[in-house]
């Protein structure tokens, strides 16, 4: 019977996660309290809203587990440096002075942080806390898990099995030869900024056509042994958060997009790039899958979790679900290394002997948003409030009229993903919407597209699957069916494809009575569901951070739990 | 960075010096745009951490005000890079100064800014007007009459919370100390980093040998290499 | 904490450090590990590494 607290931070998406007794109690992320997208920060802030939604003080905890070992990345980095010599001089000072600097004390300044004896903070495997945060929150008693990031210590790629509560290491590859150090230097030669651009660079691809792949076999080559290797020679100044192309990528494909030009995919050039990245896409989805198949011939296991950054390109788990030969495939919904925070915790529960936790059913597991807050500040600044009776059937009404509603129910997520908690509603259908939404509110790349939820119940009316173990986190991709009985345009890439959340009454309940009140006005049981925050900040949280957000945004509404917050007209 | 007196004359040099090229002024733009974005998330903070409802609400509108500057500064450096409309966002880092403070010296700390900004960003007018750049003249005009409104409200709140006439003096003295004391630090840690660099790229070389026994001990591991624990448990099963 | 205390975990870790880089794999790198342990020292003593976010209010 233990409580621990899991932390991940100094490099990205800092995050907490507490697990009392086996139970998974919260999970935050520390950016949704500083406001700074991405915070690496040590989450403070998190920390203590965990602890606070558990009802314990930092000395009630038996362990607080870090997410990475510090020595092993230290020693990793020299031996980096070192055989890197003479390139890797420009890095070297800013490499170990980042070190020096907090990394290697870490653990010394969560003790602090915390006001936790030293002897109660410890270190697990970066990998391995990927692994555990997928595994061990699955629905799985046994299965292969997949873990793909940029780089933890060493590993950047690593097969593992896990069976009930113990998982145990196959294969591992190590730095520099990583899939994620490909994926994001290819996003920074494409103009979006690395490491937060992945998905703009999976968006673009379904605008272009798979045209490069032999100069991109020349990059990553395949084997049918499931390994991959990078050709190094087109990379440069690459280390743990700066991961770069060299000249001799520019000269295989071309100059390297000017950041934050604007898209227009008619032009010539831009259809280049999205060429480019489609086929990037492409060798990025079966590299995957050659890792996957390599993990079912070694572990014979019948299920798959992911986990690690790349873990949350969509489309390639898509290609996973059908072409890899698992049965089921998990990914949880912060696959990324806030996940870390959650997989840190629990393997600190289960060397403590508690059970491993119950499988996901919901990310919400954030701190509610108050109404009593958000009517008391609404007021103040001179916004109108209205109670509501029935808040899903006024924002089911207000979406069939076209409105944008801003909608913040229940507990903040855990992840990159709005799945109905702190999420900007919208018709499925309209276009105008989209393009509104694209430019105004969220001021984004045009040829991004918007996802849908569906009604886990109604899934296969609209899309071509049922609901599977990814469908309630947004993990992967469905093909929208032609034959539905209501169009989906503003949902639908240009590939056909949706990534969709399916929603229970347990994923998410508040979204889920939305769903059903549009049903009961005679539409789709399907919203336009994208999270709710401006461009380059993190998703909302707290009432002020909504109440902040319709101010500085045209938005139609906002539905806080039961009260409607409107600008004064 | 140093005492109030010698602000407005560094900032009438440099306003000079910024507003005659494009480029000079697109990356001070930048930097004032980063003033203000770090200038919203301290008054976020102090939104997030306040009791009361009322002062709630005054930091955060004005927190949006900063971050609409934020974005106007950063839209016309693009515009004078000639980029266009398109803006990345602004990205910047901040302290919780509210919480390392305390309310009222916030207050006085925010009095000084805003006093700061409105008095050195009439000289940015004027020398972009002088240099012929109506728009970027605008664009301060603009933000200054903004930040005139900042500027006031802070010393009133101080009285009113502290019910002492004096306290408004009192905390903009400890402020004006306390950011002499942190310019101090930024200056030491300029010259630290760059000593630190120096020194770095004098050692590196000399790694040259370990370098070579680097490769030969400990080489670049290639492939998927399957863990040994994996493999003997391969064996036991294959033996089994 | 006392900067005492926190001098004091500090240093019990550069111990676990240097104990970390004696091991038979990795003890080529002890001697530069050791030297850079020092420029950390020094630039801790020179302020260095302390954190005074650059953009508060600072106009130029």
């Amino acid at each position: 019977m233990a409580a621990v607290l899991g932390i991940s931070g100094l490099y990205h998406d800092a995050a907490a996660a507490l697990v009392v007794d086996g139970v998974v109690v919260a999970a935050m992320q520390q950016e949704r309290f500083s406001r700074v997208k991405n915070d690496a920060a040590l989450p403070k802030d998190a920390a203590f809203a965990c602890l606070k939604w558990g009802d314990l003080r930092p000395s009630d905890l038996d362990s607080v587990v870090y997410y990475e070992q510090p020595f092993q990345k230290l020693e990793r980095i020299l031996l980096s440096s070192l055989r890197g010599f003479p390139r890797s001089l420009r890095q070297f000072p800013r490499a170990i002075r980042s070190q020096l600097a907090d990394k290697l004390w870490v653990l010394d300044s969560i003790s602090e942080l915390l006001d936790v004896p030293r002897s109660r903070v410890h270190a697990v495997g970066h990998h391995e806390a990927h692994a555990a945060s997928a595994f061990f929150v699955s629905p799985y008693e046994r299965a292969a898990v997949l873990t793909l990031d940029g780089v933890g210590e060493d590993i950047t790629t690593a097969i593992w099995l896990g069976n009930g509560n113990t998982l145990t290491p196959v294969a591992t590859t190590a730095w520099p030869q990583s899939l994620g150090l490909f994926y994001a230097a290819m996003t920074a030669w494409t103009g979006f900024s690395v490491l937060e651009g992945e998905y703009k660079l999976m968006g673009l691809s379904a605008w272009g056509t798979a045209r490069y792949r032999e100069r991109i076999d020349r990059v990553l080559r395949l084997q049918s042994t499931g390994e991959f290797e990078l050709d190094l020679s087109y990379f440069d100044q690459f280390n743990d958060t700066e991961l770069g192309f060299g000249k001799r990528l520019e000269q295989l494909l071309g100059p390297r997009r000017q950041p934050n030009a604007p898209w227009d995919l008619r032009v010539s050039e831009d259809q280049h790039y999205a060429d480019v990245a489609a086929t990037v896409q492409q060798v990025t989805e079966e590299a995957i899958l050659g890792l996957a198949r390599r993990a079912q011939r070694e572990t014979g296991a019948s299920n798959l979790c992911l986990a690690g950054g790349v873990a949350l390109n969509a489309l390639a788990n898509a290609r996973l679900a059908k072409e890899s030969g698992f049965a089921r495939i998990f990914v949880q919904p912060a696959a990324g290394d806030a996940g870390g925070a959650l997989g840190a915790a629990i393997l600190g529960s289960i060397v403590r002997g508690d059970a491993r936790p119950e499988p996901l059913t919901t990310a919400a597991l954030g701190l509610p948003a108050k109404a009593a807050e958000a009517v008391e500040l609404a007021q103040q600044l001179g916004l109108s409030t209205r109670r509501l009776q029935d808040p899903a059937s006024t924002t089911a009404s207000l979406l069939s009229e076209g409105k944008v509603v801003a909608f913040v129910q229940g507990r903040f997520e855990f992840g990159p993903r709005a799945l109905g908690q702190r999420s900007l509603l919208a018709r499925p259908d309209s276009a105008e919407t989209c393009t509104r939404l694209n430019a105004v509110v969220k001021e984004r790349e045009s040829f991004r597209p918007f996802a849908p939820s569906v009604l886990a119940s109604a899934c296969g009316t609209y899309f071509d699957m049922e609901p599977n173990d990814m469908t309630p986190f947004m993990t992967t991709v469905a093909v929208a069916r032609n034959d539905a009985p209501h169009p989906l345009g503003a949902v639908v890439h240009r590939d056909g494809t949706s990534r969709l959340q399916t929603v229970t009454a347990k994923s998410a309940s508040s979204l889920h009575a939305v769903l059903n009140g549009r049903l009961a006005l005679g539409e789709a049981p399907v919203v336009l569901n994208t999270s709710l925050n401006g461009r380059g900040e993190p998703i909302v949280a707290s009432a002020s951070d909504a109440i902040a957000f319709l101010l500085s945004h045209q938005v139609d509404a906002l539905v806080l739990e039961d009260v409607l917050v409107n600008k004064p007209l | 960075m140093f005492q109030s007196g010698l602000h407005p004359y560094l900032a009438q040099l440099n306003a000079k010096w910024i507003a005659r090229h494009p480029e000079t002024a697109a990356r001070a733009l930048d930097r004032f745009a980063k003033a203000e974005q770090g200038s919203m998330l301290t008054l976020r903070w102090a939104a997030a951490r306040v009791d009361a409802v009322e002062r709630r609400a005054i930091y955060l509108e004005q927190a949006l005000e900063e971050q609409r500057h934020a974005g106007l500064f950063s839209k016309r450096a693009a515009e004078l890079r000639g980029q266009g409309e398109t803006v990345a966002p602004v990205i910047t880092d901040a302290e919780d100064l509210f919480a390392r403070l305390g309310e009222i010296r916030f207050l006085a700390f925010l009095h000084r800014g805003e006093r700061r900004a409105v008095v050195e960003f009439a000289y940015y007018r004027a020398a972009f007007e002088r240099a012929g750049d109506r728009a970027t003249a605008a664009l301060f005009a603009e933000i200054v009459e903004e930040e005139r409104n900042h500027q006031d409200y802070p010393l009133a709140l101080i009285t009113a919370l502290s019910n002492d006439p004096k306290a408004a003096a009192r905390a903009a003295r400890f402020v004006t100390a306390w950011e002499a004391w942190r310019g101090f630090r930024r200056l030491g840690r300029f010259l630290a980093e760059r000593c630190y660099n120096f020194c770095m790229w004098c050692l590196y070389p000399l790694l040259a040998p370990l370098c070579l026994w680097v490769r030969l001990v400990r080489p670049e591991p290639r492939g998927l290499v399957v863990t040994t624990e994996w493999q003997n448990r391969k064996s036991l099963e294959g033996k089994a | 904490m006392s900067t005492l205390g926190k001098a004091g975990r500090r240093v019990r870790t550069a111990l676990q450090l240097l104990r970390y880089f004696a091991s038979s794999q990795r003890y080529f790198l002890l001697p530069l590990v050791i030297i850079l342990l020092l420029g950390g020292l020094l630039l801790i003593v020179t302020g260095g590494l302390s954190y005074v976010a650059p953009f508060v209010y600072t106009l130029f």
